[in-house]
């Protein structure tokens, strides 16, 4: 009894500086975040800091720009998400069928993935978006449309922020959906096929369903991803005009290093993270749990 | 070996009369023996180009300067966490109107008045923007002048000099086509230049530009425009004044000059303003120092011998005799908790107080705080495309620039002011509405210190 006790301590000794390491750079910053939210902490007055329990989360709950960005946030996320995956899946049914440079096309699309996005936000921003010389008014003009003035008008600057980040995040999702398909059991397609299934009743009706914990995990990922999106939006737009594309993670940063009210932005990264948890949650469930029994 | 110990102390004895008689002079000059100066600038050529002088300081007083330098975002967290723990760890801040607020409210930096009064500093040398930059609320100086900068306007000669659109402008005007002084002016010529010049359908020749993008440059754009019509943010009391008829005048102001914009100011940065300028697409606009120098530069501008300089426009209605423009730069501070402030304002008044010194830093890419820096023939004769421009850039520093809110919730109230013009700008909002809704918004921010 007492060498099992031995033994089974020194094995988990050794998880003691990983435990340690985690805590400090995972846990600890999120419960001193919590904490903070808690707290009255402007860093323009340091010493005035005060515990005013929920009173930062009952502020943020009326204020409007707070309102604001989870509301643009939530569109965004769901269009990107949405539109990511429905593109990533069909390019990588393209990939699926060998053809001559599939390998090359492949790769090239693969090309905006490893872009770094203040990169990204800035030459979309400057030219593919550029109302005067930008590459879309270009394109549009030669089919005799006057192009908007994207960034900088409402709802362009919304919609150039989506169509940026869908162009950026698509190729993450094909390069999943891609292994994924790989690894498929083409049996299964071919049973379909003699059985009379069409190419999309095929996709349906035996892909879509085998492919459902890929699917949701690769959910669960864009999700976590488009939901703190900062980088591109931020340079893109700087989260205008007038707030319309302030997305969460712009206005944490803006609560934080701009206005510098540490309490009150952790409170707002706070209710994010719980948003955040609870769509995943429901998602994991339903996807994973559920839906891996199911498959 | 007495014979040696007897020459050391006749040696050692000759040395201390020496010394006690006054000639010891060489010892004396150095009254900061073993002192280190700690700073904390901001990582830019203008901090780089300090560096070359330090030894030259130590030689002279015995302190040696350390110097730090990092991104604006960082340095403010930096100084922070060292007032807050009050380690005594910088000696010298950068002051920017963006941290004097928190600096001064905190009592972090030292006012410096009796400073410039002990020192005998000639305060008349410097620019008054020099000392306007180091200004929170009340007139306390809090910073040693360091850099000052504001925005010069900028137009094309060529384009105001066409014989053919000065025809064309006067018959469709009803007057001559020259610079423009006042508001009323500035929109007309603004309208007059956007064009079609090619024949093609588009606009490619627009009357102004200047960047709006986010929540900086948005508040950037139409503060000035809001003093230069007379309105203020806020009074003494703290109450917002946005409410005030001039403010509204300016929004108007402001919408109408839209028109005459490209279509992306609104997501325009500086670079981008700048780069359509010396392109050749924008008939006026408007820079700091710097875009200054570089707009009739051969090597940058295509637009190089073409470009005039001249002050931001008037309101003829607003009392003001110039158009107003944001105060930039910063200032040198001394911290509260400093070992050594004599030394730290030693060194100050050594490096920034003067004037063949000044001329040098300026020319090693240094900044500038006195109006004899840019009259002086070896900077004429490093820069001959701009020498138009000083004069016009030491008038807007002396007479134009204003200082911005510095207040520790400036950037709230700019968030409200930017956001005010954006939704103008977009249409979103009449200017009656956003002017109503920001002078709430305001109100709401400044209401703990009314």
């Amino acid at each position: 009894m007492i060498d099992r006790l031995k033994d089974n301590m020194s094995r988990y000794s050794f998880l003691i500086p990983s435990l340690v390491a985690l805590g400090l750079v995972a846990v600890f910053p999120v419960i001193y975040a919590v904490r903070s939210s808690f707290y009255s902490w402007n860093l323009h007055r340091p010493a005035a800091r005060e515990f005013v329990g929920f009173n930062n989360f009952v502020k943020l709950v009326t204020d409007y720009t707070y309102v604001n960005s989870v509301s643009i946030t939530l569109l965004y996320t769901a269009i990107t998400v949405g539109s990511t995956m429905i593109l990533g899946f069909l390019l990588a049914l393209l990939l699926k069928k060998p053809f001559k440079g599939r390998n090359v096309v492949r790769a090239l699309l693969t090309v905006p993935m490893i872009m770094t996005q203040v990169v990204i936000g800035l030459n979309w921003r400057v030219f593919m978006w550029e109302p005067d010389y930008g590459l879309i008014n270009w394109l549009l003009r030669l089919v005799g449309i006057r192009g908007p003035a994207w960034v900088s008008s409402v709802p362009f600057a919304f919609i150039a922020a989506a169509i940026t980040n869908i162009w950026f995040m698509t190729p993450l999702v094909m390069i999943i959906m891609d292994a994924s398909l790989a690894s498929f059991p083409q049996s299964l397609e071919d049973a379909a096929k003699i059985d009379g299934a069409s190419y999309w009743q095929r996709i349906i009706y035996v892909i879509i369903p085998i492919l459902k914990r890929t699917f949701a995990f690769t959910l669960l990922l864009r999700i976590t991803i488009d939901f703190r999106m900062f980088d591109i939006v931020h340079v893109l737009t700087g989260g205008g005009p007038a707030r319309t594309t302030q997305l969460l993670s712009i206005w944490v940063y803006n609560q934080a290093l701009r206005v510098s009210d540490m309490g009150y932005s952790n409170a707002g990264a706070i209710l994010m993270m719980v948003i955040i948890s609870i769509i995943c949650s429901i998602i994991a469930y339903f996807g994973l749990i559920r839906g891996g029994e199911q498959a | 070996m007495r014979k040696n110990s007897k020459i050391t102390t006749i040696l050692v004895m000759i040395l201390l009369l020496f010394i006690l008689s006054g000639n010891g002079s060489i010892l004396a000059e150095r009254p900061y023996e073993g002192v280190e100066i700690s700073i904390g600038l901001l990582d830019r050529s203008i901090s780089d180009a300090l560096r070359p002088y330090f030894g030259e300081f130590e030689e002279e007083t015995g302190a040696s300067i350390y110097m730090e330098q990092h991104a604006f975002d960082s340095l403010h967290d930096k100084m922070m966490l060292e007032f807050a723990a009050g380690t005594g760890y910088f000696d010298i801040v950068y002051n920017s109107p963006g941290y004097m607020g928190t600096l001064i409210e905190n009592d972090y930096i030292l006012p410096l008045d009796d400073y410039f009064e002990e020192y005998d500093i000639d305060q008349d040398q410097f620019l008054s923007a020099a000392f306007e930059i180091n200004r929170h609320v009340g007139d306390e100086t809090w910073g040693f002048p360091y850099l000052s900068d504001t925005t010069v306007m900028f137009y094309r000669e060529d384009l105001f000099n066409d014989p053919e659109y000065q025809e064309e402008f006067e018959e469709e005007y009803g007057y001559e086509l020259d610079v423009p002084e006042t508001t009323d002016e500035f929109l007309d010529a603004a309208e007059f230049f956007t064009r079609d010049t090619t024949g093609d359908g588009d606009i490619d020749l627009y009357g102004f530009g200047y960047p709006q993008i986010g929540v900086a440059y948005g508040n950037l754009y139409i503060m000035p425009w809001i003093w230069t019509f007379g309105g203020e943010y806020y009074d003494d009391e703290f109450n917002s004044t946005l409410d005030q008829p001039e403010v509204l005048e300016a929004v108007e102001f402001a919408k109408e000059l839209q028109q005459y914009q490209p279509a992306g100011v609104l997501g325009w940065e500086y670079g981008e303003h700048f780069t359509r300028f010396v392109e050749g697409d924008l008939a006026m606009s408007a820079g700091w120092f710097h875009m200054g120098l570089e707009v009739n530069d051969p090597d940058i501008s295509d637009v190089a011998g073409d470009v005039g300089y001249t002050t931001m426009p008037y309101a003829p209605d607003s009392g003001l005799e110039t158009g107003k423009t944001v105060l930039g730069g910063g200032g040198l501070a001394i911290a509260a908790d400093s070992e050594n402030p004599d030394a730290a304002f030693e060194y100050l008044k050594w490096m920034f107080g003067d004037q063949d010194r000044a001329v040098e830093w300026f020319l090693e890419a240094g900044g500038f705080t006195m109006p004899a820096v840019l009259e002086d023939p070896a900077v004429k004769e490093t820069y001959p495309w701009a020498t138009d421009f000083f004069p016009v850039a030491n008038f807007a520093l002396d007479n134009m620039a204003k200082q911005r809110p510095t207040l520790p919730e400036a950037h709230s109230i700019f968030e409200v002011t930017s956001e005010m013009w954006h939704n103008v700008a977009m249409g979103a909002q009449t200017p009656e509405e956003a002017v109503r809704t920001a002078h709430q918004r305001l109100n709401d921010i400044l209401e703990p210190r009314q």
